[in-house]
């Protein structure tokens, strides 16, 4: 967003520019209060909801993107993020698959305990690099 | 009411961009760069909502996303990547 101080602009107009910033922060924090992964529960909903969240986002994003009213840089900058993200959300999936296999193994005595302490401890890693992913994607597609 | 604000905004941005004189092309960008993205956080915000009860109903039925599940939102996610990579933007 441009600051203020570099545009030309009259009072009035001004004023429409700060009501769109209001608009936008109300937006926001109306997004926030809309939370699949806090509604999840099991590590295997969380997986999915972190996933199916980035969909969502994903979806912004390719609206934006193919929006040619949308300025180029702030485009570019989206599929730029994204191309760094993705991977984030499948390598999430994959250790996810992993985890499950072990807790099968587990359950079925054919490995000890300790491979799912590692297993979990990887999940839980990327979990966490997922949510960053989400914050990171979000803030190209709503902010820029 | 958000899709209402952002048709407010792309009116104003519309009949700013119409005014002669003075440069307002910067605020212009700004107002319909507002618009759009609360489009699209309008379409977000009712996709959110719809997931979020939709991992409420797993918690509530005491069940995981079943492999089909998990399997349309990697189909939705290749698509969607693929959708923005392919984008050439000049």
């Amino acid at each position: 967003m441009l600051p203020f101080s570099k545009l030309n602009i009259g009072g009035a107009q001004r004023l429409i520019a700060i009501a769109l910033l209001v608009a936008l922060v109300l937006t926001l924090q109306a997004c926030e209060t809309m939370n699949p992964v806090a509604a999840a529960e099991t590590p295997a909903q969380k997986v999915y909801a972190l996933s199916a969240t980035y969909n969502v986002l994903l979806g912004s994003a390719a609206e934006l993107v193919e929006d040619t009213t949308v300025p180029a840089p702030v485009r570019r900058g989206i599929q730029s993020v994204e191309a760094a993200t993705t991977p984030v959300i499948d390598e999430l999936e994959r250790t996810f698959a992993e985890y499950q296999v072990i807790r099968l193994q587990l359950a079925a005595g054919e490995t000890g305990q300790d491979k799912l302490d590692i297993a979990t401890a990887n999940l839980d890693s990327w979990i966490s690099k997922a949510e960053q992913a989400i914050r990171n994607l979000a803030a190209v597609t709503r902010r820029n | 009411m958000f899709a209402s604000i952002a048709q407010f905004l792309l009116a104003i941005g519309t009949a700013v961009a119409a005014r002669k004189g003075g440069d307002t092309a910067d605020l212009v960008e700004i107002i319909n760069l507002g618009a759009k993205l609360l489009e699209v956080g309008t379409e977000g915000r009712i996709a959110l909502e719809a997931l979020t009860q939709k991992v409420q109903r797993m918690v509530q039925e005491g069940r995981d996303p079943t492999e089909a599940e998990m399997a349309d939102v990697k189909a939705l996610r290749d698509l969607l990547h693929t959708r923005i990579q392919s984008v050439v933007i000049e």
